[in-house]
């Protein structure tokens, strides 16, 4: 084994940005194996074995795997996110189950509307944006080593982990915000019978709730070994 | 060793084995043990290894974890619980496989070998 110039490092580099990777895992994958093979090798036949693992690393092959790779990360994360929701009805986790619900059901009973809307959608919004935020930020830091690497690709490198993390905080703050707005634009003001109103914020409140906890399990779980 | 179709067939069970073995590895590492345990009859290419990889990933067999190595981010594969399961299950089916195969090539020869 031998340590690689700065020259034939950039080689590697320049090499590895042809291939239009954009996914860190890929992108951190593949580079860890350029290197890992051409510290292997004779320095004299650098140019060579550069070029025998281009052929084998093409542009298509690279496009291959990345889209492999979301989609393989979009089925481990949904299943990760089953596997914790079934969790919530196994003992011990049960007994905070019924708690939770059966407390959020009397208070319900007591609140107003307006301080339910506040306190049972709001708070539980506020922690998925909250959460968005620190994926955001880990990602961002736990990704600089690798962008400071491929500095100058025009290319952003993202995370697929954490994209579609994202991607699931970002619809539930959607889908309340089209629910509040959307009616309104139709001039329906108070289109929610009243009886409902105890209901529908009790029920909203116990799916965003565990909808938050769920996505925080996956963030923290994921966030010991991935991009996140 | 050239026939690609015998490696391809059992290149999820290679990888479990040798991941039973050594607790994680990273993909280079897999090619090369591969290489060095059969003296270079066996070459794992990259083309076919990491879509394994990836796919076995997300079959939950494999769980990743990055490291920072030598300047450098390295992605190590891991046996899940089930990834473990599946290994029993794989070496059990590729024995009896074997012995069924010598049987055929070699009837006059009892098998008792395992892998």
């Amino acid at each position: 084994m031998r340590n690689l110039t700065s020259e034939e490092i950039q080689l590697i580099k320049t090499s590895i940005k042809q291939k239009g990777i954009t996914s860190a895992e890929i992108l951190s994958e593949v580079y860890d194996h350029y290197l890992t093979h051409l510290e292997n090798q004779p320095e004299d036949a650098f140019k060579e074995n550069l070029l025998e693992l281009d052929e084998k690393f093409t542009y298509g092959f690279c496009k291959k795997l990345e889209a492999d790779q979301k989609k393989s990360v979009r089925k481990e994360i949904n299943s990760m996110e089953k596997e914790i929701f079934k969790s919530y009805f196994t003992w011990p986790r049960f007994a905070f189950t019924l708690f939770f619900i059966g407390s959020i059901s009397y208070l319900g009973t007591l609140l107003p509307f307006k301080t339910q809307v506040i306190l049972f959608t709001m708070v539980p919004l506020v922690f998925i944006v909250g959460l968005n935020v620190v994926i955001m930020f880990r990602t961002r830091s736990k990704l600089k080593p690798l962008k400071k690497d491929f500095s100058d690709q025009s290319l952003k490198i993202t995370s697929s982990t954490s994209d579609y993390l994202n991607m699931q905080t970002h619809w539930p703050i959607t889908l309340t915000n089209v629910l509040l707005h959307l009616p309104r634009i139709f001039g329906l003001t108070d289109f929610i019978p009243e009886y409902l109103y105890s209901f529908l914020s009790v029920s909203a409140c116990i799916l965003l709730v565990f909808y938050g906890l769920i996505l925080f399990e996956v963030f923290k779980e994921k966030s010991k070994t991935a991009f996140v | 060793m050239s026939n690609n179709n015998l490696i391809k067939g059992s290149l999820q069970t290679i990888i479990l084995k040798l991941l039973e073995e050594k607790d994680k590895m990273y993909g280079y590492e897999i090619t090369q043990k591969v290489k060095e345990l059969t003296s270079g009859e066996i070459k794992i290419t990259e083309g076919a290894l990491y879509p394994a990889l990836h796919k076995m990933e997300a079959d939950g067999l494999l769980t990743t974890e990055i490291e920072q190595v030598d300047n450098r981010v390295r992605k190590y594969y891991r046996l899940t619980k089930s990834g473990k399961k599946e290994m029993s299950f794989k070496m059990d089916e590729l024995n009896e496989f074997v012995q069924n195969l010598q049987k055929i090539l070699n009837p006059g020869i009892e098998p008792n070998f395992k892998l």
